[in-house]
């Protein structure tokens, strides 16, 4: 078991290291000068070199990897060339902004989708699966950076009830300021984080929902369901007991793998909405072609990718011993 | 079993399942009509479109859909700040967002099986850098990379094709691996291998008929994964062309509380575009595997 957490912990470095490599390569083989673009077009060649031996541009490619490779694993993600500020910060200045609104997308889409996935499994080819089916189809089938302004067209333009951008408070300050009776701050925190949830959830609601139907459909084909059932228990009990515990693994590592699409998400709900997390950072600064933000942003987005699939295996290691023990 | 058995039983050609489906099925019937419609849009846009897309027409500025006050029936969908018709731009729009995302997924199926196959068949080190470069890719959100590889090699089709075929590949890749392990065990594969048949050989005429279902099914989806892909990048202001869904989406976005057509029209396309390439990709499944034996994701 020891062999294999370091195996795949080892894959996980080996996955992180090629996504900072991919980066790097596309950021570095592709043709154009960067330089050009920080100091504009009409500036002296002599400047236009200051700028780029500060920067490192005139080094050979594979001097620039070795030292790139070598300034990450001390833990320097560089200064962004246009901010003047250390990359490290600005990322984690905005990535709570992100995780905020990530989880509170998949805490309102997750326990509703796995709601309607046990009831369209439990009620095959009734008007309840058709719906629940139907309403999965919309979902995937919607874009979220549309859907975002069409909430933000029925919510905000034409019924005003609900803020079209930014956002409120951060979760903890609405938290304690309830907690002494003030009610303001959770307010405007929920009225400025429902629509971009909701903008988020959307298309993981649909693809969870498809996902528990057929697990559980499958796994009401397995022999101990027939047993429980031949022993009397109902079939709510069945499901409830043995076969959602079962069907929840499987939606567990699939959620693990879609927390890409989530921060996917992230970065067109972000810009949508001016949340000012970490997808709306990538955004400009690929914009503006910030080579090191988007290195270390890129890096930062596939490690919490990757790790959080790691520790979604190692939890299975714990809860499920068929594969404790292969 | 009798040959009578055989006759009442399920057809057995793909096309003739395709045929009963669609005479049976309303979602296949529902899929099927949309399909239809929007590869008319792409092939007979120019011909069927009531307007030029490009046009600026003063006198026909923000007219709203003919079914609202003040609409006319020359501008079915109303028209937008400079006059456009709103119809004309989404007909044309059709043949930029479909046609690159089919584009791209043709560039992602021949990458990705050509990768699964090896990665599957051959297996050892073969297995282990194709599934770790899979394993890289997937760790990048696709929009984000879309967006990072179009914006620095510049906002040109080619480029956007390029980019969702050189990402989209591993959903492919990770399909064809999947079953062509499963097959390699397969009796008929261990009886070509001792007849001595070469590995190569094998692949290409054993294994490879037997995953066309699969790919064509994931092919589909992939076509609305990638519908939505693009208008993204539109969207973001990063497109080859301002005929895109995305880009009249952005567009229509900053009149939203005056003219509200110019923005969910376009996306009403996008979505119907997408369900449909979804929709036929469950109906292939079905008459593909109705059994579920095959690992489709």
């Amino acid at each position: 078991m020891a062999a294999y957490i370091l195996r795949r912990l080892l894959q996980a470095i080996v996955v992180v290291w090629g996504a900072a490599t991919l980066v790097f390569a596309i950021l570095h083989l592709s043709p154009g000068d960067p330089a050009v673009n920080l100091v504009g077009e009409n500036a002296t060649e002599e400047q236009f070199e200051l700028v780029r031996e500060s920067l490192g541009l005139n080094l050979p490619l594979h001097e620039r990897y070795v030292r790139y490779l070598g300034e990450l694993l001390s833990g320097d993600l560089g200064i962004s060339w246009f901010v003047g500020q250390p990359t490290l910060d600005m990322l984690a200045e905005r990535l709570p902004d992100t995780i905020e609104l990530t989880l509170v997308a998949a805490i309102v889409c997750i326990p509703l989708a796995i709601l309607l996935g046990v009831l369209s499994a439990v009620w095959p080819r009734t008007l309840v699966d058709y719906s629940s089916n139907f309403v999965a189809l919309i979902g995937v089938s919607t874009p979220n950076f549309w859907l975002g302004v069409m909430l933000i067209l029925l919510f905000a333009v034409e019924l005003r009830w609900l803020p079209s951008m930014g956002r409120g408070p951060f979760i903890t300050v609405a938290l304690g300021a309830m907690l002494e009776g003030n009610f303001e701050p959770l307010k405007q925190w929920a009225s400025h984080i429902i629509l971009p949830a909701i903008t988020l959830g959307t298309f993981m609601m649909a693809l969870v929902t498809r996902l528990t139907r057929t697990d559980i459909m499958e796994n009401m084909r397995q022999p101990y369901v027939k047993v429980a059932r031949a022993k009397g228990m109902s079939k709510g009990g069945v499901i409830f007991h043995h076969v959602l515990p079962n069907s929840l693994i499987s939606v567990v590592t699939f959620i693990g793998l879609e927390v890409g699409t989530l921060l996917g998400g992230a970065i067109v709900t972000e810009t949508i909405f001016a949340w000012p997390g970490m997808g709306r950072l990538m955004v400009e600064s690929i914009l503006r072609r910030d080579y090191p933000v988007i290195q270390g942003g890129v890096l930062l987005i596939s490690f919490i990718f990757v790790f959080v699939n790691l520790i979604v295996d190692l939890i299975y290691l714990w809860l499920d011993p068929r594969i404790r023990l292969k | 079993m009798t040959d009578e058995t055989v006759k009442v039983g399920i057809p057995t050609t793909m096309a003739a399942r395709i045929g009963r489906e669609i005479r049976s099925n309303l979602m296949a019937q529902l899929a099927f009509a949309l399909v239809a419609m929007f590869a008319i849009m792409v092939v007979f846009g120019p011909w069927i479109a009531p307007h030029d897309p490009e046009a600026f027409a003063l006198m026909e500025r923000m007219k709203p859909p003919a079914f609202l006050e003040g609409g006319s029936w020359s501008y079915l969908l109303g028209t937008d700040t400079h006059g456009r018709d709103v119809l004309s731009r989404i007909i044309y729009g059709a043949r930029i967002s479909i046609g690159t995302a089919s584009a791209g997924v043709a560039i992602a199926v021949v990458i990705g099986v050509t990768l699964g196959l090896i990665a599957g068949f051959l297996g050892g080190i073969w297995d282990t850098v194709i599934m770790r470069m899979v394993d890289v890719l997937l760790s990048i959100p696709l929009i984000l990379m879309a967006l990072l590889v179009v914006s620095i090699l510049g906002p040109t089709i080619p480029n956007i094709i390029l980019v969702l075929g050189g990402t989209g590949w591993i959903w492919h890749a990770r399909i064809v691996r999947g079953n062509a392990l499963r097959l390699r065990e397969e009796q008929f594969v261990l009886a070509a291998r001792s007849s001595g048949t070469t590995r190569f050989r094998i692949m290409l005429r054993h294994i490879l008929p037997n995953l066309l279902a699969p790919i064509l099914v994931t092919a589909s989806m992939q076509v609305g994964y990638m519908v939505i892909l693009e208008s993204g990048l539109s969207f973001f202001g990063i497109t080859g062309s301002t005929l895109s869904w995305g880009w009249d989406i952005a567009f229509g976005r900053q009149y939203l509380a005056s003219a509200w057509w110019i923005a969910t029209f376009p996306g009403m396309a996008i979505f119907l575009a997408v369900m449909a390439f979804n929709l036929m990709g469950d109906v292939l499944r079905d008459v593909a595997d109705p059994h579920g034996r095959a690992a489709m994701t």
